[in-house]
């Protein structure tokens, strides 16, 4: 207890590797890593671009789970409570990663480790025990086919400890759905790009970790004065109240009124303002309220506690749901039922199902079937009707058992509609086979972040999210994006420099651990990157700027680019937007009538490849574009197989 | 029992690094001297102070106010800053007796 290790100052200090094939538990130092590739993802895309090779496949033994938790994590940074998991990803057979906020990781990390490197696959089902410098792979047939918060609950009871942190999958995890994701004890998802899914093919259950170690740090009074004055930045940043008392769902006003609103499955992107009103998750969370929710070391606090009393769900008590999960469920299968979005995540946290994995699916065969592409005869009797909460449930379920109609939804809405075919692709919105949850219409920094995401269809990895949020300081933005327009959404000009640098901020914040949420991503008064490399630095004791920030970003992001090259055929064509995009104005509500410009975005797209010193053509890596971040070997690798740009 | 209750609190733990840092210069909540507890029933939340009292064990240090400083660390990192004062000031009064 309390021993202090000396280097390196702010991380855990080592990296955990398990071989359940093996049963073989070893150790290497996270020094090998933390200089060029900091921590948590950024070590993860290394240690998989490097280990894995080009024949594995996501489901087999030799693919392997990366658990990364955050160099600042363990300390109260601002906003220092994320881990990451990575793996090549049964969502779009390359690059996966995925975040959560995690007491796990603190605990880790208090343990002593930076990292966990899953390999192979138990021969049962078995779970892993972390206290310090004892490591175990224990016996978990007791918990197999449990839900995620039943296995947390026998847990702590059997190890007699409720504080205890755990992460684990449910059902959907054990049946490979591809987008099962991993539950972070009973309320917090690493939800995308199925990450449940490689765990539960490796036998693995949950892992459990509990830490008694100190972490120190290289500069303690340097420190702990970039720490209160980064907290004190909050005070200024006008979105932070409404953050900290209803989560993202603050913004639903906000997003009706720029068209962001997935509604029936993206055919129309606003809520008709009756059921705005029936539907309104600020009276929901009001009314349920019991207490509140915060993430270690926040300074926003956007999780509560609710006990529903009443209605068809009343004795849920449950933690409460984001705006992904509202906009996903809720609105898209347009549900009136105002609790339903409570109810519905809480089944997929239960499950072990990411929201959008269900959502997205199910919201693809409600439209089929309204068009007559599935009857009766395709979903086991079900009657596909919008609005059928009931009906939405038990979906779930069948996706996760794979039971059914259920199995092929279980492949998320890219491969059911080519399992399905009948022309039902249009109707399925992903990027790279990942679901898409959010209308990319009318907010072209959000759609350029989706489209060339390296993981597939998402917001977090350098989508402009603060585009469209409430309040934009724009001055302020101008000063922190460095180029103008950020306060219109729906220009082409200045997106590719912005996205650009969302890119680094949302990796240096994984790298670090820091939630995306309590940074420039949503709020120009929250922690960017000098605050980030001030907070670094002192923790290190290794001076990093902020350039040194957005190289180290950027090879990251390369490295991600050549891993998703040498595991998919992913060029130019999958950084475009879905056809009913490109297709369809937006069809009602203020922006009625706007209609994407394919010619303007092919101009945004030109704009950001050249940026990033990647080919037009083919969206791959010039050599020395790889020379200049030091991956030499990597502009080798790509050369071999013909993807050099 | 110096265990209180904290409706307000949000288990951000911050409190509890703070606390460490306070006496040991480093991060690790086994060596605060507050701790909050995940509680049974409708309050997620808890909290634990630890007091002057014979037989603590090495890690258990109890609670000093942050004799030094205006205000304690643990409340300069909290979000409820009025809910953990007044937890402190029953706590000191509960302590002295």
């Amino acid at each position: 207890m309390g021993n202090r290790r000396k280097q390196p100052y702010s991380y855990g200090g080592e990296i955990l590797r398990v071989n359940l094939s093996q049963g073989r538990i070893s150790r290497e130092p996270t020094l090998k890593y933390a200089r060029e590739w900091m921590g948590a993802s950024g070590i993860a895309v290394k240690i998989l671009y490097d280990e894995l090779k080009s024949w594995v496949t996501p489901y087999e033994p030799a693919n392997k789970l990366v658990f990364g938790a955050g160099a600042l994590l363990g300390t109260p940074a601002p906003g220092a409570c994320k881990m990451n998991v990575s793996t090549l990803g049964p969502m779009t057979g390359g690059w996966a990663t995925s975040c959560s906020d995690s007491y796990f990781g603190g605990q880790l990390k208090y343990a002593g480790y930076d990292s966990i490197v899953c390999e192979g696959r138990a021969h049962a089902p078995v779970y892993i025990w972390i206290e310090d410098d004892t490591v175990e792979i224990r016996d978990a047939s007791h918990l197999w086919g449990k839900t995620t918060w039943e296995t947390l609950d026998i847990l702590r009871a059997e190890l007699n400890d409720p504080n205890l942190h755990a992460v684990s999958i449910g059902p959907a995890g054990e049946n490979l759905v591809r987008g099962a994701c991993i539950i972070q004890d009973k309320g917090r998802a690493f939800g995308r790009c199925g990450t449940g899914a490689a765990m539960g093919s490796k036998n693995l259950k949950a892992i459990v970790a509990r830490g008694s170690k100190s972490i120190p740090v290289a500069d303690p009074a340097r420190f702990m004065e970039a720490t209160l004055q980064t907290r004190k930045m909050f005070e200024k940043a006008s979105l932070r109240e409404k953050f900290h008392q209803y989560g993202t769902l603050f913004v639903l006003p906000r997003k009706q009124e720029v068209c962001g609103i997935n509604y029936k499955n993206f055919q129309e992107c606003c809520l008709p303002e009756e059921m705005l009103k029936a539907i309104d998750p600020i009276q929901t969370l009001d009314k349920y309220r019991v207490g509140n929710q915060s993430a270690p070391g926040c300074v926003i606090g956007c999780g509560r506690h609710l006990h529903i009393t009443e209605g068809p769900y009343a004795g849920l008590k449950t933690e409460g749901n984001q705006w992904e999960a509202f906009s996903t469920l809720q609105t898209r299968l347009a549900i009136w039922e105002p609790t339903f979005m409570l109810k519905a995540n809480a089944y997929c946290n239960q499950m072990g199902i990411d929201v959008d994995a269900a959502g997205g699916p199910i919201g693809w065969a409600m439209e089929c079937y309204q068009r007559g592409i599935l009857t009766e005869a395709d979903t086991d009797g079900l009657k596909l009707n919008w609005g059928d909460a009931e009906v939405s449930l038990e979906l779930i379920r069948k996706i996760c058992f794979r039971e059914g109609f259920g199995d092929i939804l279980a492949e998320g809405c890219a491969r059911a509609a080519e399992i399905i075919g009948r022309d039902s692709g249009y109707y399925a919105l992903h990027i790279k086979g990942q679901d898409l949850y959010e209308p990319c219409r009318g907010s072209n920094g959000w759609l350029l972040g989706a489209t060339t995401s390296t993981r597939g269809g998402t917001h977090t990895t350098g989508g402009l999210v603060i585009e469209t949020a409430p309040n934009l300081n724009a001055e302020k933005a101008k000063q922190v994006y460095g180029v103008e327009g950020l306060d219109k959404p729906l220009e082409y000009e200045g997106k590719a420099e912005m996205v650009t640098y969302m890119e680094a901020v949302s990796r240096m914040a994984n790298c670090l651990g820091i939630c995306l949420y309590s940074t420039t991503c949503l709020d120009v008064d929250q922690t960017d990157l000098p605050q980030m490399a001030e907070l670094y630095s002192a923790a290190t004791g290794w001076e990093t700027t902020v350039d040194d920030l957005k190289r180290l970003a950027m090879k990251q992001l390369n490295l991600e680019k050549a891993f998703n090259l040498r595991f998919t055929d992913f060029d130019r064509k999958d950084d475009m937007p879905t056809p009913r995009d490109l297709a369809e104005p937006i069809p009602s509500g203020k922006l009625a009538g706007w209609k994407l410009d394919e010619a303007k975005y092919n101009r945004m797209l030109d704009r950001y490849y050249d940026l990033h010193g990647w080919d037009r053509e083919s969206s791959y890596p010039r050599r020395k574009t790889l020379v200049d971040l030091g991956l030499e070997n990597v502009a080798d690798d790509l050369a071999k197989i013909g993807k050099l740009g | 029992m110096p265990y209180f209750d904290m409706p307000l609190c949000g288990g951000c733990r911050t409190c509890e690094m703070a606390c460490s840092f306070h006496h040991r210069d480093e991060f690790n909540p086994v060596l605060a001297s507050i701790k909050i507890i995940n509680a049974e029933g409708e309050l997620p939340f808890r909290v634990w102070l630890t007091g002057e009292r014979e037989k603590l064990t090495p890690e258990e240090i109890p609670c000093d106010g942050c004799k030094g400083l205006a205000e304690p660390l643990c409340v300069q990192f909290c979000r409820k800053k009025d809910e953990l004062k007044g937890i402190l000031e029953e706590f000191k009064g509960s302590n002295r007796r």
